[in-house]
């Protein structure tokens, strides 16, 4: 299915010819033969037209709003011929544009496509799916609503501008036969049509290849080369930061360096799934954003912390882990999980209902509790709806008297209101109060008492073949490893932020779906992924791979992420060789970290329980690490310290700074960092009257300075 | 005052180190800084202090009653020393009102918390492709070039995180700091002689880094580094030290036990301002002081009357009248706000949501004319019955009070021209 580079000449020659409308009849026969070849030419033919369509959009309306853009370069441009247009020819546009407006791109192209070839599976076709599918869910159990609820909505809007699949492409050809009827099993009409997209199932090398195949597609439309492959004391730090929150120790990080397996990294990945700190990380990680740091709510997150460290031990899949959430009742005691709620039923259960969706449905709700959305179709009645689902749950407070120890008990429980029935009330914009009935994505659950309304939502959560919980986790997790997520901010998905890679997120959620929602198998593929493993750095190759300018990722590098406080806490523990080593339950240390982090937490005094951190980059955050007691303790020389046993091991000098850098940077010193080190500590010695003691306070020194690093706080 | 040159540094021994790296160290300066007079008062120095009202205030139960009015709520306006009724609970801050004015015709559209604070702190309305810079940094990056001998961080926040920097670089964030002033791990070391080797050695791993081509963060951390090392050798620190203040001073900003509040215990809200008052005698041209509970989804008169109001009326007015005692309030602009206001309709829980169409926010000070109430809203406090102003023309306002030319334009990350204040022009009554 490879293109040869003179294969690819030709064809570009052609698309060019095509846009410009002079491609004679041969011509596009010829066309349509390489298309019909090549996979890899199909691409590439989709992201030209992509492109095309996107100029045109930009001359048309976005030159307004992107002046600056059209000042830069004259790469390419658009006769007025092929497309009609009373605005003037763009002048130019950078590439990594191209994909900034899909959709509306997407629709252009096809008015541009001049050759009788037609391809499925186009990027503006699956984000127009996602728009269809928010309208109008696949739930196999609800045929009736669904079926009620397409009749609503017309024909033309459910599936703007398909584009008819006339090459048939088998992709399922390296699938088993057991994997393949599960595509027949689950595909609806519309998805007949698009016979490109894969049964979802695949093995991890098939789930791999198309994830590189599909990245590397799209660097080579962009016209950039990824940067290179990260050397292994890179890749090696920030695939632990990621994967269990901490630094590698110094015997981790030589090990690894002195390895000459050519599969250790796929190796140590699997390792540091099956570490307990794995549990730590990721259960740390999910209690910060369901619950938060607040003290106040201390109790709930650690409830909640236990279930989710169980979770995690167990890989429970993800959408088990929502559903038990969502559809918690009783205390903290009876059920862990309740944690959740527990923390977010105040205020009509408004917190609730917005984080719910933040979180689990990667969309923005908050702005419609009071209006319609601004930028998307989102009406104020859906986050009502939405609410309907937890409004009628209560806390309730009991207590009672221990009967050993004579102390008053109390226990907060969540309940369903007895009487709870019937349709929840919100007051619109004018003030009117209106009903809100439990309605997920279109489909009402039974309103009367009997109906368990929050086990209903966790069942539609998960319903249908990519429940829209899927696509939020996988987008959210991508962004965990990346930096970047297919839309920024991960939370607010919808029409309005179309994704950057819409055929990846699409796959990769119905991998996760098929595969169980099996977490620890999608870190696999990302950490595994041929960008992952490649080098933080801007080449001159890919400088318009940039999002941190508000370009959209191209993922050709892994972008540069500040460690969050609890990696900076834990990897301050690991360079004190101290970690896992500390006295008491994990309850204590869990404590003793949660104060540590409470100077750097901000709760905001709202019904709506968000809260921030000043940490990153902040003076707080040098002064912590300059003066604080965990440097103080990681520079000790005190025996049971790293630094202390390597003050009293035997190694040569230069070992033992070879030593700190590995600890505090998984690498080791460069030749002029040694060099540098050699003379102040040979001076130091020199001049002091102790030589021992000015011996061990330089080494002290060298190590307060990588620690105290740009390169130790960033994951790189 | 002098302070003295630890034993083990010296200029040459940094230079020799400094020679072998490429950037310039923060070592270097953190020797001038040693050296470094202690400042005395600047009282000529222009600042701004920003009163957040975290939550979203019912200013229509505060600045703009509507008494007789259906949404009217239960209190009565009271009249003030300037030219406008306010509420009656704020009777201490009615007594300076000829130093403020009211902008009674704020109509903002961002009602939803996180959008709100964005907006009201930038001027700008929220957008994934640029984080602009809430306006302390502004003033911060602005005001750096005439506060040179300013060792300690140019722009404080007291008690709430404020907002970032945006495109103008972490060196320029708010320094977050409690009420009372304490700085964890500021302590200065008895062993600050290490911190010069420490530093140069800091600073040859850190060009390495820099120059790797990861982006702005690792020149960033060395900018933030050198504030970081100025203020922990600083005797400016002093100013964050609220406890030397005399007991009537405390009091008087109910430090010591105060209005409102449970069996009426400290205001903080109080102290983080007497905090700030501190700040900009000493030359921060930026403080904002942050006081939380007023998302008054239910019971707000309660609340309003018992805790907020006593609160908010007795550090306000102790601030203002305490800076203009001090001859600092001519050079010292104070604006009050929040995300936005509440909605005039009173909710089935006695309480008012979010509501950004009408609402008021308060400022004075700076040489700003005092003691108007400049726009209005219709008589049920639901429409706007003037000339309607956004979060731009009041930054407008204080850029023009502190000096700063209103044509200033910032380029942000992506190269675009961003100009301050979202481009809206100050508010004509008050800078008269």
């Amino acid at each position: 299915m490879s293109t040869t580079h003179s294969g690819q000449t030709e064809l570009l020659k052609m698309m060019e010819a095509a846009c410009e409308d002079r491609l004679s009849a041969e011509q596009v026969v010829r066309l349509e033969e390489l298309l019909t070849d090549s996979e890899k030419a199909r691409k590439l033919y989709r992201e030209y037209m992509l492109l095309h369509g996107m100029l045109y959009w930009d001359t048309a309306v976005g030159s307004e709003t992107d002046a600056e853009l059209s000042q830069t370069s004259s790469a390419c441009t658009i006769p007025a011929a092929t497309i009609p247009t009373t605005s003037p020819a763009p002048a130019g546009l950078k590439p990594s544009r191209i994909l900034r407006s899909a959709w509306i791109a997407g629709l252009v192209s096809a008015l541009a496509i001049i050759v009788g070839v037609f391809l499925s599976a186009d990027p503006s076709s699956s984000s127009s799916d996602e728009v269809t599918a928010n309208m109008s869910p696949e739930l196999s159990a609800d045929r009736e609503t669904l079926a009620e609820n397409q009749a609503e909505t017309p024909a033309a809007e459910r599936q703007p501008a398909k584009i008819q699949a006339i090459v048939a492409v088998d992709d399922t050809a390296d699938l088993t036969p057991s994997q393949k009827p599960l595509q027949n099993a689950n595909s609806n009409p519309a998805e007949k049509e698009l016979q490109e997209i894969p049964a979802a199932g695949s093995s991890d090398p098939t789930i791999l290849a198309y994830v590189n195949d599909e990245l590397h597609s799209n660097w080579v439309a962009n016209s950039i080369t990824p940067s290179p492959v990260a050397e292994d004391s890179e890749w090696l730090r920030r695939v632990h930061l990621d994967l269990i929150g901490q630094i590698p120790t110094a015997d981790e990080a030589a090990e690894f360096l002195a390895s000459n397996d050519p599969r250790k990294r796929e190796k140590v990945v699997d390792t540091l799934l099956q570490r307990p700190e794995f549990i730590t990380n990721w259960s740390t990680i999910w209690a910060n954003l369901m619950v938060g740091r607040n003290p106040d709510r201390d109790e709930y997150r650690t409830a909640l912390t236990k279930y989710l460290r169980d979770s995690f031990r167990d890989n429970r899949p993800w959408d088990e882990m929502v559903a038990a959430v969502i559809a918690a009742e009783g205390s903290v005691q009876d059920n862990q999980a309740s944690g959740f709620l527990l923390a977010h039923v105040n205020n009509q259960a408004v917190p609730a209902t917005a984080i719910a969706s933040r979180l689990f449905l990667g969309t923005n709700v908050q702005c419609t509790q009071c209006h319609d959305h601004p930028f998307n179709d989102s009406k104020q009645n859906q986050f009502w709806e939405l609410n309907s689902f937890f409004k009628q749950t209560e806390k309730v407070v009991k207590r009672r008297r221990d009967p050993s120890t004579g102390n008053m008990l109390q226990t907060v429980s969540l309940v369903t209101k007895r009487d709870a029935e019937g349709p929840t009330f919100f007051e619109n914009r004018q003030g009117r109060v209106q009903p809100a009935y439990p309605i997920y994505n279109g489909v009402k659950v039974d309103e009367s008492a009997g109906t368990n309304r929050r086990q209903e939502l966790a069942r539609l959560l998960a319903a249908g073949e990519k429940p829209q919980i899927a696509e939020a986790f996988v987008n959210r997790t991508w962004k965990h490893f990346f930096g970047f997520g297919f839309t920024n901010p991960v939370d607010d998905m919808g029409p309005h932020n179309p994704p950057s890679h819409p055929e990846l997120l699409d796959r990769l959620a119905r991998e996760f779906v098929a595969s169980g929602y099996d977490q620890k198998r999608l870190m696999r593929w990302i950490c595994l992924s041929d960008a992952y493993g490649r080098t933080s750095r801007l080449t001159e190759q890919n400088q318009i791979d940039n999002p941190e300018l508000g370009e959209l990722p191209l993922f050709s590098r892994v972008y540069v992420k500040s460690m969050s406080a609890e990696q900076v806490y834990n990897s301050l523990l690991v360079a004190t060789g101290v970690l896992g080593a500390q006295n008491g339950s994990w309850e204590e240390i869990e404590h003793q970290r949660s104060q540590w982090l409470q100077q750097f937490i901000h709760a905001y005094e709202t019904e709506e329980n968000n809260e921030d951190t000043h940490f990153s980059g902040t003076i707080a955050q040098a002064l912590m690490l300059m003066n604080g007691e965990m440097i103080e303790e990681a520079i000790s020389a005190k025996s049971p310290t790293f630094f202390g046993k390597l003050m009293n091991s035997k190694i040569n000098d230069e070992r033992k700074v070879e030593q700190l850098a590995l600890s505090a940077l998984t690498r080791y010193p460069t030749d002029r960092e040694m060099s540098l080190i050699r003379k102040m500590v040979a001076q130091n010695v020199a001049n002091s009257r102790n030589q021992k003691n000015a011996y061990t306070q330089s080494l002290q020194d060298v190590f307060w300075a990588y620690l105290n690093s740009s390169e130790f706080v960033l994951v790189h | 005052m002098n302070l003295p040159v630890p034993d083990g540094m010296n200029r040459r021994h940094f230079m020799r180190h400094m020679a072998a790296g490429a950037t310039i160290l923060p070592a270097m300066q953190f020797i001038d800084h040693v050296k470094a007079n202690a400042q005395t008062v600047r009282k000529n120095q222009k600042a701004c202090i920003l009163l957040w009202m975290s939550g979203g205030p019912p200013t229509i139960d505060i600045w703009d009653l509507k008494p007789g009015s259906k949404n009217g709520g239960e209190f009565q306006p009271i009249s003030t020393k300037g030219d406008m009724q306010i509420s009656e609970h704020m009777p201490r801050t009615a007594n300076v009102m000829d130093e403020l004015s009211i902008v009674r015709s704020m109509s903002t559209r961002e009602a939803d918390h996180g959008r709100g604070r964005y907006f009201m702190h930038t001027s700008y309305v929220p957008n994934p492709t640029v984080i602009h810079p809430t306006f302390g940094s502004v003033v911060s990056y602005e005001l750096a070039d005439t506060r040179k001998d300013l060792e300690i961080p140019s722009f404080v926040s007291v008690s709430g995180n404020s907002m970032g920097p945006g495109y103008l670089g972490m060196g320029h964030a708010p320094f977050v700091v409690q009420s009372n002033g304490q700085i964890r791990n500021a302590g200065r070391s008895n062993e600050t002689g290490r911190l010069g080797q420490r530093l140069a050695m800091l600073g040859e791993i850190e060009s390495n880094f820099i120059n790797s081509d990861r982006g702005d963060f690792p020149k960033a951390h060395q900018e933030v580094y050198q504030k970081a090392v100025n203020l922990m050798t600083s005797e400016q620190m002093q100013a964050f030290e609220v406890s030397q203040e005399p007991d009537q001073i405390k009091q008087m900003y109910g430090v010591t036990g105060g209005a409102g509040g449970m069996g009426m215990g400290a205001n903080r809200f109080g102290e983080g301002c007497l905090l700030a008052r501190r700040l900009v005698e000493s030359g921060v041209p930026f403080v904002e002081v942050d006081m939380g509970g007023w998302d008054l989804h239910n019971d707000v008169f309660n609340t309003l009357r018992d805790q907020r109001l006593p609160q908010l009326d007795q550090a306000m007015s102790a601030l203002v009248a305490d800076l203009k005692q001090r001859g600092l309030l001519e050079h010292t602009v104070i604006v009050w706000m929040g995300e936005f206001g509440r909605t005039p309709r009173i909710n089935q829980n006695v309480g008012r949501d979010h509501w950004a169409a009408s609402w008021s926010s308060v400022i004075g000070g700076g040489g700003l004319k005092g003691g108007q109430a400049i726009g209005a809203t219709d008589k049920d406090g639901i429409g706007i019955e003037s000339q309607s102003y956004v979060p731009g023309n009041i930054w407008a306002t204080v850029a023009h009070a502190l000096g700063i030319p209103l044509d200033t334009v910032h380029t942000s990350k992506r190269g675009r021209p961003m100009k301050i204040a979202n481009g809206q022009p100050p508010i004509a009554e008050l800078i008269g």
